[in-house]
């Protein structure tokens, strides 16, 4: 019955889109809450095929949206319809048992995926519980006026980092930002804590090992962690926390030349940059630096995932998947996706104009997504976010402190922050 | 109880409710304490291992015991002798304006707390804050309010007073009023100076009022949670974490509903301690100047 069920759901969602024309049969109204602005564009796209399904949004801040679903599952009402979750929360909230079950959705379209994410969504035994909607790899955003002004050449290592940022320095320009006091994770804009964990991702190393056992004390989280503390050491990170009203400012004065983020950064950018701004159509985006020369440029921060809380009406549940498979599973979704400023996980969308030619205003004429789509297929696999990634999160950030401050050294602080980790 | 039926049926609207919103909750969070919840279906039974963990394994909980103690003695007697000072300033009658100085008083105590520490948050920027601009303005170099573990309760501690003296004043200004003026005129007549005339009858008849800021403050404090929540969110470190934001973070960010139910018995436990103390002191000395 249930495999029945899909079957109607996956053609009854195809229909439209291979016939080209509106579907009326589908009535009803599904609810979301979510801090995407992505998801607005994408309605308004959605809402051409399917006239007669409302989306009604509650915006909601990034925090907000993942703790006030966690207590409606724990609470067995109140959830909305449709979910976006984080990629790095996901698996609390399957922990949870609390999402529809998509395996049979999924199964056939896997390979439209990039795999990191299919992974990132599935749980033990390999039933996956969430539909990827955007990917988020890593490349270092800046600003080309300074570039140009002192004629830099972008750096190829985290050395070649290091050191332009020391002759910067002489000059008054930060390379990046880095809060001493790790105070910016809460902002959605990932933080210290994201830095770390992006750095760590580069080498192929991760947070926890295969049994999801955490080793926040292995070679590669120590590598990373010991690389901001040089950028705070030698001074080339400006000491302001994400989002903060000195950092928008170090920016718009032209004081720091740029950030280490994921794809969705040009949505970031949209929100401190007004058009017309000396910023707007200034800022450019290249591969991350590498540890060793010729090594790995790539990485992963965030992303998000669309699911749908399994405490729903069945009817309703189908509405919301018809959204879903529009949304994160065709071209048409890919567009107006691609268009609202975050990379689409679709990957047929990649060889085609929607990704290949995408441009944005304040990137200028930079064909932003062509370059980070080479990035996503050479992120490392070996990432693992596990239920208890939020708490982790927390430990690394409250010890982060102590060690850029220099209070404990990296070794011994990571060294902390296993113990503390090992014993919740 | 026939015969007082009606007089029952009119108590119970508050009973009820009460036994909905107030105790079930209560005695719910306790079991709740005493396991441990995974998932949205499956409660484990683990008796007082949550406790345990809290009191012998859990360091974290111990910091943000420290820091709230910490917020409460640098705070709470500093926030009352200001109030009082306030107090005996706008209760002199010659005093010209005194209710706008009044309302100018209350007003952070109306503000909205989320407002107050947005606009704290700007005001204690390390680089473009207006309070190190201040401070630049006259050599003196950046502090690092939010950022720095050492002062990141203070800043928090500045909040609380600003928000909560306007409060405590208009409570001491009650209690002063309440004072007969004829006590003050036979002690004038008596010939007794201002300082004299404070400490032998202002303040003691102010005790029970001052005993009631002070529990109620007591209480306050072990219950912080909006302010160091918007200014800082327990850091840098976990060096503002409050009780009541780690009880904030086990439940809601980490899912541990079961360990943040024992936090929050804790937290009910240690609040009650300082407060039944208070009540005490503040109650029996009371007691032998009202006989009098």
């Amino acid at each position: 019955m249930k495999r029945l069920l899909m079957l109607v759901l996956v053609l009854a969602c195809l229909s439209p889109i291979a016939f080209g024309q509106a579907n009326t049969d589908l009535k009803g109204t599904i609810t979301c809450w979510t801090w995407a602005p992505a998801l607005k564009s994408v309605y308004a796209g959605f809402k051409k095929l399917y006239p007669n399904i409302n989306l009604e949004i509650t915006p909601m801040s990034w925090s907000d949206a993942h703790d006030k679903v966690l207590v409606a599952m724990a609470s067995g009402s109140g959830a909305p319809d449709l979910l976006t979750i984080d990629s790095g929360y996901i698996q609390k909230f399957i922990d949870q048992g609390g999402l529809v079950d998509m395996t049979e959705f999924m199964t056939p379209i896997k390979d439209k995926f990039p795999a990191f994410k299919v992974v990132n969504d599935s749980d033990a035994n390999g039933h996956v519980f969430a539909v990827p909607f955007d990917v988020a790899p890593v490349g270092f955003f800046y600003q080309k006026s300074i570039v140009d002004k002192y004629k830099i050449t972008l750096p190829e290592t985290w050395s070649d980092f290091i050191a332009l940022g020391k002759q910067l320095k002489s000059k008054g320009i930060y390379m990046n930002t880095v809060s001493i006091a790790a105070s910016s994770m809460d902002q959605s804009l990932h933080g210290e804590v994201g830095l770390l964990g992006l750095l760590t991702q580069q080498q192929g190393g991760a947070w926890f090992d295969a049994n999801l056992k955490p080793i926040l004390n292995s070679k590669e989280v120590v590598t990373a962690m010991k690389l901001i503390k040089e950028m705070v050491d030698s001074g080339v990170s400006a000491n302001e926390s994400m989002g903060s009203p000195s950092y928008q400012q170090g920016y718009a004065d032209g004081k720091i030349l740029g950030v280490v983020s994921g794809a969705w950064y040009v949505n970031a950018l949209n929100d401190f940059v007004k058009p017309g701004a000396s910023q707007w159509g200034n800022w450019r985006v290249a591969l991350m630096p590498s540890f060793t020369k010729g090594g790995v440029r790539a990485s992963n921060l965030g992303g998000s995932e669309l699911a749908i809380p399994a405490q729903i009406s069945d009817s309703q549940k189908k509405l919301a998947m018809t959204f879903i498979k529009y949304a994160c599973a065709t071209l048409e979704g890919a567009k107006v996706h691609a268009d609202s400023n975050e990379l689409p996980a679709y990957l047929p969308a990649y060889s085609t104009d929607i990704i290949q030619n995408k441009t944005f205003d304040v990137m200028g004429d930079q064909k932003v997504y062509k370059m980070l789509a080479q990035v996503a297929p050479k992120v490392p696999l070996t990432w693992r976010i596990p239920p208890q990634y939020t708490q982790i999160q927390s430990i690394l950030q409250a010890k982060m402190n102590s060690i850029l401050t220099g209070k404990v050294s990296v070794e011994k602080g990571l060294q902390e922050a296993q113990d503390e980790a090992l014993s919740k | 109880m026939s015969r007082h039926r009606q007089a029952y049926l009119f108590v119970s609207p508050f009973f009820i409710l009460f036994i909905i919103f107030g105790l079930y909750p209560i005695i719910y969070s306790f079991v709740l304490s005493l396991n441990e919840w995974h998932s949205v279906k499956v409660w484990h039974y683990v008796g007082l291992k949550n406790y345990a963990t809290l009191l012998c394994k859990d360091p974290v909980f111990w910091t943000s015991l420290f820091n709230v103690v910490y917020l409460f003695v640098i705070n709470v007697p500093a926030m009352i002798f200001l109030s009082i000072f306030i107090a005996l300033a706008l209760n002199n009658t010659a005093r010209r304006h005194k209710d706008l100085f009044r309302i100018v008083y209350l007003l952070p105590y109306v503000t909205s707390v989320l407002s107050i520490a947005i606009v704290f948050y700007i005001f204690f920027d390390d680089q473009s804050g207006l309070v190190n601009l201040l401070l630049g303005t006259m050599g003196i170099p950046h502090v690092h309010w939010l950022t720095s573990q050492a002062m990141s309760k203070i800043s928090i501690d500045i909040l609380i007073t600003w928000k909560w003296t306007g409060y405590n004043m208009i409570i001491a200004l009650s209690g002063l009023q309440s004072i007969e003026p004829q006590i003050y005129d036979a002690a004038k007549i008596d010939g007794a100076g201002r300082i004299r005339t404070f400490w032998r009858i202002t303040f003691p008849l102010l005790r029970p009022v001052i005993g009631f800021m002070f529990i109620t403050a007591t209480i306050g404090t072990f219950n912080l949670f909006t302010e160091p929540y918007f200014l800082t969110n327990g850091g840098p470190g976990y060096s503002s974490l409050t009780l009541v934001l780690y009880l904030y973070r086990s439940a809601f960010k980490f899912f541990q509903l079961g360990y943040g139910s024992a936090i929050a018995f804790l937290t009910f436990i240690l609040v009650l301690i300082p407060s039944v103390a208070q009540v005490r002191i503040w109650a029996d000395r009371d007691r032998s100047y009202s006989a009098g």
